[in-house]
């Protein structure tokens, strides 16, 4: 009787421990967002940053009413066209590889690099393992966003696929408040290597 | 005895109702749910939402983005953005200016054609901006051809956040089902997020509704015009 009754006690006990490894394991096992994450590469401008398979330079950043691509494309926006230029090349492999996320985050909204000027910017660009792809990216932005305070802030993100989960994402701080508007600007077409 | 005898009622009772046949508990049941439902106006119809009816010109809201559908026209075709039907083929273009009202950019949906020649790719992909109806041969939920920025003829459209573009929504039709001055309706939809999804990334959105419609007569600018 008594040797039954500490099998039962034990038992209980075992069941308590099991409930409460559980509970802590299923409350500080990380959560899906974390898990799936993209790995962030901090950068700055005009340094050069590396990623798994990204390695970029963003040489400038320009807030412009108007600009002229090396195309000759001229598309008007009704906000402000912010150019940003630099240079980017696959690290390890090539297959696959495009320039997919090249976004602006100013506070929490994200702007994605103008497709609109065709192959005249790198935006969405094959990428060459070694070899500098240089050229402009252009985002559209409101005009009231480039002079908030949020555009202090901004941050401008950099992958090698358009879903930047579990892979390089480099992050480059940008100040787009501190940049006056000029009324135009001309870019170049892409080019290959380094200016 | 009194006790003897309330227990023999009781059991008198309980015999009665093991002879009741269960499907008339059933019924009795569901038809006492049905009346408690009555009282509070479960029977009353069921209010459909219809969808809003509004002019050429009237911004529509709706939960990501915010449509004007302003001109709808016919046109042969676009030979410098290679948008050129087929022979035979006509293309109906509905001009809107569409606001992308969250904060982060929508890329909007086409199921091009085959390259001439070929046989139209039969299509599981639905439009859920706007669609036109009451064009013969046309399926209401065909998504158009191609959508254009009107500004620049840049396709491969991504609506930035509270960025409005001027688009042209198009799609090839029959030249023989639709002439000038026919009235044709657009739909303007929305798509509803169901959830996050569980297993999969992103969101999951249920098929597109129609909240608004308005109706447009076709206009016709022949080989076309230069915007």
């Amino acid at each position: 009787m008594t040797a039954s009754r500490w099998r039962y006690l034990a038992n209980g006990a075992a069941l308590v421990t099991l409930l409460s490894v559980a509970a802590v394991v299923m409350h500080s096992a990380p959560d899906r967002e974390l898990q799936q994450s993209p790995i962030r590469v901090a950068a700055a401008l005009g340094e050069p940053a590396s990623g798994r398979n990204i390695h970029a330079t963003v040489h400038s950043v320009a807030v412009a009413e108007a600009v002229t691509a090396g195309n000759g494309w001229a598309g008007t926006t009704a906000g402000v066209w912010v150019v940003v230029d630099l240079s980017v090349e696959a690290v390890v492999d090539d297959v696959g590889a495009a320039l997919g996320t090249a976004v602006l985050r100013v506070g929490d909204t994200s702007y994605s690099a103008s497709t609109r000027p065709g192959d005249a910017t790198v935006a969405a660009v094959g990428l060459t393992t070694g070899i500098a792809l240089t050229g402009p990216l252009m985002f559209e932005l409101p005009t009231d966003v480039v002079s908030s305070a949020a555009a202090a802030t901004a941050s401008l993100e950099l992958a090698t696929n358009s879903d930047p989960r579990v892979d390089s994402l480099l992050v480059v701080p940008v100040d787009l408040a501190g940049l006056d508007v000029q009324q135009s600007i001309d870019v170049d077409f892409p080019e290959w290597g380094v200016r | 005895m009194p006790l003897k005898k309330h227990s023999s009622s009781r059991e008198k009772t309980r015999q009665l109702f093991d002879r009741v046949p269960t499907t008339w508990l059933v019924t009795a049941v569901a038809a006492v749910l049905l009346a408690v439902s009555a009282v509070f106006g479960g029977l009353d119809d069921a209010e459909v939402q219809a969808a809003t009816v509004i002019q050429a010109g009237d911004p529509h809201a709706g939960s990501e983005l915010t449509l004007t559908v302003d001109q709808a026209l016919l046109i042969d075709a676009f030979p410098e953005q290679l948008v050129i039907p087929d022979e035979g083929n006509r293309l109906l273009v509905v001009r809107a200016v569409v606001e992308n009202t969250t904060n982060e950019p929508r890329r909007l949906i086409t199921a091009p054609l085959r390259s001439s020649g070929a046989a139209r790719l039969q299509s599981t992909i639905e439009a859920d901006v706007l669609r036109i109806s009451g064009v013969h041969g046309q399926a209401l939920t065909s998504p158009p051809t191609s959508i254009l920025v009107i500004d620049d003829g840049s396709d491969k459209v991504v609506v930035q956040p509270d960025m409005p573009v001027e688009l042209a929504f198009v799609w090839e039709v029959p030249a023989a089902a639709v002439a000038k001055g026919d009235t044709i309706e657009v739909q303007l939809l929305d798509r509803v997020l169901i959830s996050e999804g569980e297993l999969t990334y992103g969101g999951l959105y249920g098929d597109p509704v129609v909240t608004a419609r308005l109706e447009l007569v076709l206009g016709d600018v022949g080989a076309g015009v230069s915007e």
